[in-house]
């Protein structure tokens, strides 16, 4: 479904990401770990590119046709059906919860479907629905994820990507983010997501990838990087 | 459709308010509440710039010059026999002011805030300077014998088409998209909104407007004189925008008409101090304002917001996404 070869990312003349490649197959969910500065979120920018990325292409395989979505403009992108939940949410804080959707909503031309996605949005997360009118500045961090998360999905998106769902959220909370994701790819989305939180990124992910001072040094299945010596070291505390 | 109906109503009324009005009000009061008219179309036609999509341009009067100018020259030429044709002359005017504002905000959308300000900045000033320069079109002497078509009819019915115009637009989603602009660019741009494109669109459509507003301007005066499209105009602007609150339209209403009819309330006194008093206590009453309500009269409120509930539910059905 995406496929990324040899794609790479300056910051000036800073080699910010090495040349890195993968791929993504349909109906997977992998996760990128790494540690602060280790390039994931510059992965995830590049891919859609948020970032200009200055060398390698991004391939985007969609109903049996390829497309190098790394000469696209971002906007193309999302119409493609790549959306991408930025780190910190990216809400507009000031809009309504309603209007946010909306928002997400963009990509999609045709109320009727529009209205099917809020009211799915609305189910999965209750407690913007009770909140439909309030501006998105005043929801707890929590509440924000999820409205970050259900305004990606009324784009009707094919593949997900997911910057930090987690980044500072109480424990609980983080739990039932997580359960989100798994049931959103459950409904047969592809999601990438960066995660800090190894332990419990590589729970509901089938791969992971590991990245270190800008390099993919090491990627495989959850178990194997779970049994690796060397994630086990860095994540999860020996 | 009822609401339709509501726009039809207020320009009807606005027919037969201009067909009246010079029984029971006299010329002076007149004049001040045609040119408050023009400044909604201004003050308005600059919010949507600023208010709504938070690109922040300093040289609004330019356009307002270009569709000055371009109207007063195709009534003088062109329609000089068919005066019943000066709505032509107004959209026309406002197409080219419009074309105007697609070419400055072409290379000019790349930059942001203070850079987008002192370029749009510059823009205005080149303009009135070139204007300056055209002989053709009387230079600093000004411009002369300009038919004096602008009624209260027409300044009205400009209110009431560029209210109606900027109302459905920043009720729709694509209203919206100005919205997300405004307050995220890269979030606006991950959700798959054309964030060039949206800000174009709101250059080409305030250009258009506040070329209109110098279209009614030009004919109203008779006169144009490179020297009011100055930068205190394009302040005036941006005073109004400010003042009634960025992003809400009625406060743009409010601040164009309060301002204005301000401005001549102040004038007795000055001719009983014999002091120029005026600007210092407008820029008083500007600064006092600010304090006491620093998001603007209205912050992003409309008018709408301030009505009790019972009414609201007539007025406000519920809006289907993605209307319009």
């Amino acid at each position: 479904m995406l496929k990324i070869e040899n794609l790479s990312v300056h910051y000036g003349i800073v080699e910010a990401l090495s040349p890195f490649s993968f791929s993504l197959k349909q109906g997977e969910l992998v996760t990128i770990l790494g540690a602060n500065g280790a390039g994931k979120s510059t992965a995830l920018r590049a891919i859609s590119k948020l970032l200009k990325p200055s060398s390698g292409r991004v391939i985007f395989s969609s109903g049996g046709q390829d497309i190098t979505i790394s000469d696209m403009q971002p906007h193309d992108i999302v119409a493609l059906g790549i959306s991408h939940v930025p780190e910190g949410r990216g809400l507009f804080l000031n809009l309504s919860i309603f209007e946010n959707l909306d928002l997400g909503a963009w990509p999609v031309r045709d109320s009727k479907k529009n209205q099917e996605d809020l009211d799915l949005v609305l189910k999965i997360f209750p407690r913007l629905k009770e909140r439909l009118k309030q501006n998105a500045g005043t929801l707890s961090g929590g509440e924000q994820q999820m409205l970050a998360l259900g305004r990606a999905l009324m784009a009707r998106p094919k593949l997900l990507l997911l910057d930090e769902p987690s980044l500072g959220l109480s424990p609980q909370m983080v739990e039932l983010i997580f359960q989100v994701i798994a049931d959103i790819h459950k409904m047969g989305t592809t999601v990438l997501f960066v995660e800090q939180n190894a332990y419990q990124a590589l729970h509901i992910a089938h791969r992971g990838l590991v990245f270190e001072n800008g390099k993919l040094v090491l990627s495989g299945t959850s178990q194997e990087l779970l049994a690796s010596p060397q994630v086990q070291e860095a994540y999860l505390g020996g | 459709m009822s609401r339709l109906l509501a726009w039809v109503l207020a320009l009807v009324f606005v027919w037969i308010v201009n067909n009246q009005i010079h029984h029971f009000i006299d010329p002076y009061i007149l004049s001040i509440v045609i040119f408050a008219g023009i400044n909604i179309i201004f003050a308005t036609s600059l919010n949507l710039i600023s208010g709504f999509t938070g690109q922040f341009s300093m040289g609004h009067a330019g356009f307002m010059a270009i569709g000055a100018y371009v109207s007063a020259l195709l009534s003088t030429s062109f329609f000089a026999s068919f005066p019943q044709l000066f709505f032509v002359v107004i959209f026309l005017s406002g197409c080219i002011a419009a074309v105007f504002g697609y070419i400055v905000a072409l290379p000019s959308l790349r930059l942001r805030g203070d850079y987008l300000a002192i370029v749009t900045l510059g823009f205005g000033e080149i303009i009135r300077v070139i204007i300056l320069n055209i002989n053709s079109l009387g230079g600093a002497r000004g411009m002369t014998d300009i038919p004096p078509l602008s009624s209260f009819g027409w300044v009205y019915t400009g209110v009431v088409a560029a209210l109606f115009m900027l109302w459905r637009l920043t009720r729709s989603s694509q209203g919206r998209a100005f919205l997300a602009v405004r307050e995220d660019e890269i979030a606006a741009s991950s959700m798959g909104v054309p964030t060039t494109h949206v800000k174009l669109q709101a250059f080409v459509i305030g250009a258009f407007l506040a070329g209109v507003a110098g279209s009614l301007f030009a004919h109203y005066l008779s006169y144009l004189n490179p020297q009011t499209f100055d930068l205190n105009k394009s302040f005036e602007a941006i005073i109004m925008v400010v003042l009634g609150g960025m992003g809400s339209i009625s406060g743009s209403v409010i601040a164009a008409v309060f301002l204005t009819v301000i401005r001549e309330l102040l004038r007795p006194l000055q001719d009983m101090i014999g002091i120029d008093l005026r600007m210092i206590l407008y820029s008083l009453l500007l600064i006092l304002v600010m304090i006491l309500r620093p998001k603007g009269l209205l912050g992003t409120k409309e008018w709408i917001d301030f009505v009790p509930r019972w009414p609201k539910k007539v007025l406000r059905q519920r809006r289907p996404l993605h209307e319009g």
